[in-house]
């Protein structure tokens, strides 16, 4: 069953139609590079596929759900998207356990946040962390939580070159566990290293592919 | 009711530590109760006295506001955090985060009640010295009003936080979900202050409780279509 599948999907956000009959096709398992100018779209795509959007026009499946049994696709969906949706008054470790806990999941956060160094600000509120620890911190969640089909909006922006590895290293394992991959992103060199499938975004269609 | 429970104790967590909510409705109420008491002209002289009879419509006035305020307050800062997005994508049904919403909105609520509600019968003369205050019934009242008015605004709340003009519209549109609970709450109230437990009172009270349950249910089934739509 292919993870993703998406057929003649326009998308119009006020007068805009940002998506124009996008049709697309992703495996289970698979790991794709979405790349494309600012404004092409990319970040409205994973959050259409995340349900977080409806489409205007078209129709899509998750997984074999359709997208409009939002419910359903959020239990398959993990989007970490532009917005880091972290709370800057509670610590990072609190953070990731409010995350799990609304994930119905477990995991070991001490050693996530050991993988990502940040275990020496583990307790101190996010609020005082640098742009590239908010980073590393929301991606760390990559480490903790397990999802069929996980989205990723620019993993590698405000990361020094160490954070980038950690990027790199975290999508591997989520691709180990069995995860598809569906990363947006600016940095083809880096995102095609885990996610070798190409796809270009412009004027609302994927129209360029390849490997 | 698990994600209820998440939900709401974070919202605890972080009122907790940085208690901007509740101090901004605290600051919002006192200043309301200070407002009417002046133009009503009222003082903590013997003129108070006088004003016995509009205790409760005072005190239920700067509750039902301040409602408004905390329920707005507990979306927005989702919106600030750019984590509304994320909570509207978790798994499991929405519901939970409506209810999860209105417990976090209602605690800092009932936490506001216990300064909010003395200070205004004091200072409209229903409370000091030969004053006698059926204080467990009024904390009934207390608790299924400020519910109410909690259930109401919480709901309203998600569906005006993607708006610009979202402080201005959430009393407006909520005002008419929030009359039945400040009637009743005001009659309940002034009841009590008059004479202590009655009919009447059990009566209002009855209209309370099956209207907040009215508003809860109705509310929790229809929050999955206000955060889709």
């Amino acid at each position: 069953m292919p993870a993703v599948q998406l057929r003649g999907i326009w998308l119009r956000l006020g007068r805009d139609a940002v998506l124009r009959g996008l049709d697309l096709d992703v495996a289970a398992g698979e790991a794709v590079t979405l790349l494309g100018r600012n404004g092409a779209g990319k970040s409205t795509l994973l959050r259409l596929i995340a349900s977080a959007l409806s489409a205007t026009r078209g129709e899509g499946r998750i997984f074999g759900y359709d997208l409009t049994d939002r419910r359903s696709v959020r239990d398959h969906v993990h989007l970490l998207g532009h917005d880091l949706g972290l709370y800057p008054d509670l610590t990072p470790r609190e953070n990731l356990a409010f995350s799990l806990k609304m994930h119905g999941q477990n995991g070991d956060i001490a050693a996530a946040l050991e993988q990502a160094d940040l275990t020496r600000a583990a307790d101190r509120r996010v609020r005082f962390l640098s742009a590239g620890m908010k980073k590393r911190l929301t991606l760390t969640r990559l480490a903790l939580l397990a999802r069929p089909l996980v989205l990723i909006d620019e993993p590698f922006a405000n990361l020094d070159a160490e954070g980038r590895e950690l990027a790199l290293n975290l999508m591997r394992g989520a691709r180990e566990a069995g995860s598809t991959l569906i990363v947006a992103a600016h940095e083809p060199e880096l995102s095609l290293r885990v996610a070798p499938r190409a796809l270009v975004l412009e004027a609302g269609q994927l129209t360029e592919e390849g490997r | 009711m698990r994600t209820a429970l998440i939900l709401a104790l974070k919202d605890a967590q972080l009122a907790g530590r940085t208690r901007d909510t509740l101090l901004s409705t605290a600051f919002f109420a006192g200043l309301l109760l200070l407002v009417l008491g002046l133009g009503l002209g009222s003082g903590l002289g013997s003129e108070a006295a006088q004003l016995r009879p509009a205790a409760a419509g005072a005190v239920w006035s700067a509750l039902a506001l301040a409602a408004a305020v905390a329920a707005g307050r507990a979306f927005a800062s989702e919106q600030e955090a750019g984590a509304f997005e994320a909570l509207t994508l978790y798994p499991g049904p929405h519901g939970g985060l409506y209810l999860g919403k209105l417990l976090g909105t209602l605690l800092q609520m009932l936490l506001l009640s216990v300064f909010i509600v003395p200070l205004g019968l004091l200072f409209f003369g229903a409370l000091g010295a030969g004053v006698a205050v059926p204080w467990p019934a009024l904390a009934l009242t207390v608790l299924l009003g400020v519910l109410g008015l909690c259930a109401s605004s919480t709901f309203y709340a998600a569906i005006t936080v993607n708006l610009r003009a979202r402080e201005a519209l959430l009393p407006a549109l909520a005002f008419p979900v929030l009359v039945p609970v400040v009637l009743a709450s005001v009659q309940a109230t002034r009841y009590l202050l008059q004479g202590g437990w009655s009919p009447e009172v059990t009566t209002w009270l009855g209209f309370l409780a099956l209207f907040d349950l009215s508003v809860i249910v109705i509310s929790t089934l229809l929050f999955p279509f206000v955060l889709e739509n």
